[in-house]
């Protein structure tokens, strides 16, 4: 007896393993989904908060701690966590906390303290890595300006490149990173994007499918949805290049995979490498040690601040290097917090200054003020110290 | 699962009666008009679809509750509120088969790869098809989409879709043939 053709067992035979599944649009599932949807509604607030520059200072793990004029005021603690993040503490006046984002536990810390409000509920793995609402939202690194997601906003998903001159960490660089997500790339006039061709098929069938802006005197962002990736988005941060140029480099980046789901995790090979750029090796992830915490805090006088902390090693300290670099143009001052040797850089576009160092051999640290001037930022990195609040 | 005819005209000759019972309603079916309408009549297929690609009750419930809550966050800015709702299943699919992947190679959360899905030669091969085939597959023959709604819900372009098609009934017909 002849077989059944092909399509028609196909039909057959998923009809019947769909059968095995009764799922009922059910009171219960309708109340999970509107569960989801205050926590993605909650974090988009957040980021947007975060995008306009609302920042704030912030700390943390074991122990968190910030305290105004009076000791009372704002004061909340949450102890007895076990990982590698150092316990900071800051001293600021009239600050409090608007978020706690934890990836290393499922259990986040709860609860109000006068003065602080500490978000519950953000699930561990917080960053929607399909959702390309949030590469507009801010979630990406260090709020409006680069958006290049650091291993921290991408978690274990995606991929992460830097390409640079050999020996030059304060030469030409170009970070890109290529995830997931659910929606094509689209230009935002109201972020100075201009929609712009990507790739040689895109330029051949005029198909926009990137969009540009100007970030800091030298650099560039560009975000595109690759023409052979259908479901992932790409986005790069420059600096020292010319648009030209990153629209070029851009165009030559081929998945390393082109069908593969896996793409998105393995990244490009770069064809066009302008000013003897070379694509610069970064860590491998360390799963078993992959702890991050973002703190965020505002001041009353909307000043604010943001602690990541990432213990991914080098791979997080090379990637936040990077992009820092990439958003000030490549300038920097060398300082010191906690007896470490830090770096400071200032994004004077968008009023920025952030503070880069390793905590640990694992432990990157990267501060970011809002809204402050350079005294402020001298007295919240001599405010610094290692441990909880006495 | 809605299950009507559907308009199926857009089908290839001698496929059309066969490839699965669409998902969405008919022309003669009111459009929904509130994500509620959406809910009740996409909840199940969409949990099927969802199953067919991961193999799990559990997992396709999560992807589709996850999907319908961003469909109800953008809900006003949708014009196409179902295909959006099936590119967000198909991605946040996607999703959960990369964590698989990175769980099994890191060996991480130690989840053992096992599938729901009762077995058979067929549906073995089915489930060793890349991610993307598997879906263009199961939206085809399960779900009865066109090319043109599958290229939409899995991003890529309609001729694509043929590639996939043609790619993945290559490879079942080996596997199946052996």
């Amino acid at each position: 007896m002849n077989r059944p053709r092909l399509e028609d067992e196909l039909h057959d035979v998923l009809h019947r393993l769909a059968s095995q599944v009764s799922a009922p649009a059910s009171a219960e599932a309708g109340q999970s989904i509107d569960h989801r949807t205050g926590v993605l509604r909650r974090r988009r607030q957040m980021r947007y908060a975060v995008g306009g520059g609302v920042l704030a200072v912030a700390v943390v793990t074991g122990a968190l701690a910030l305290r105004g004029g009076e000791p009372s005021d704002v004061e909340t603690g949450f102890t007895g966590r076990e990982g590698s993040l150092p316990d900071l503490t800051v001293d600021l006046d009239g600050w409090r906390i608007t978020s706690v984002d934890d990836a290393s536990d499922t259990t986040v810390p709860s609860g109000e303290a006068p003065g602080a409000v500490i978000q519950t509920g953000v699930p561990p793995d917080f960053v929607p890595g399909g959702d390309p609402a949030s590469i507009w939202d801010g979630e990406w690194l260090l709020g409006p300006g680069p958006e290049i997601a650091p291993p921290w906003a991408g978690g274990s998903r995606g991929s992460i490149q830097v390409f640079r001159v050999p020996g030059q960490p304060r030469g030409p660089t170009v970070v890109v990173r290529l995830d997931s997500a659910t929606d094509t790339v689209v230009a935002q006039e109201g972020l100075g994007e201009e929609a712009v061709s990507v790739g040689e098929r895109a330029e051949n069938d005029g198909f926009r499918n990137g969009a540009v802006r100007q970030a800091g005197t030298n650099g560039f962002v560009l975000k595109w949805s690759p023409v052979s990736l259908g479901d992932s988005y790409a986005a790069l941060q420059s600096w020292g290049l010319t648009e030209d140029q990153v629209l070029e480099l851009a165009g030559g980046l081929q998945p390393r995979f082109d069908e593969a789901a896996a793409a998105d995790e393995t990244g490009f090979e770069a064809t066009v490498l302008p000013k003897g750029l070379e694509e610069e090796p970064v860590a491998a992830i360390d799963v078993d040690r992959q702890e991050r915490r973002l703190v965020t805090l505002e001041g009353s006088d909307g000043s604010g601040a943001e602690i990541r902390m990432d213990s991914r090693g080098e791979m997080a300290y090379d990637v936040f290097l990077a992009v820092l670099l990439a958003t000030s143009g490549g300038e920097f001052e060398e300082v010191t917090v906690l007896d470490r040797p830090a770096l400071l850089f200032e994004n004077a576009e968008i009023g920025e200054w952030h503070v880069l160092w390793r905590h640990t051999d694992d432990v990157t640290v990267a501060l970011t003020l809002t809204g402050v001037d350079r005294s402020t930022v001298d007295d919240v990195i001599d405010g610094l110290r290692e441990g909880s609040a006495p | 699962m809605s299950t009507t005819g559907g308009a199926l005209a857009a089908q290839p000759p001698g496929v059309q009666e066969r490839v699965g019972q669409r998902m969405s309603v008919d022309a003669t079916v009111e459009l929904p008009t509130t994500f509620e309408d959406v809910f009740r009549r996409q909840y199940e297929p969409m949990v099927r679809v969802a199953f067919l690609l991961l193999g799990s009750r559990a997992e396709a419930e999560d992807a589709v509750q996850d999907a319908l809550a961003r469909v109800q966050l953008r809900w006003a800015r949708l014009d196409n509120p179902e295909a959006y709702l099936r590119r967000c299943v198909v991605n946040r699919s996607y999703d959960i088969l990369r964590r698989r992947r990175l769980e099994q190679r890191f060996r991480w959360l130690q989840r053992p790869e096992t599938s729901e899905m009762q077995a058979d030669e067929l549906s073995d091969a089915l489930a060793k098809l890349p991610a993307k085939r598997r879906a263009a597959i199961v939206l085809r023959y399960y779900a009865g989409l066109s090319e043109q709604e599958i290229a939409e819900a899995l991003g890529v372009r309609p001729g694509t879709v043929k590639s996939m098609l043609h790619r993945a009934l290559a490879q079942l017909r080996e596997v199946i043939e052996r």
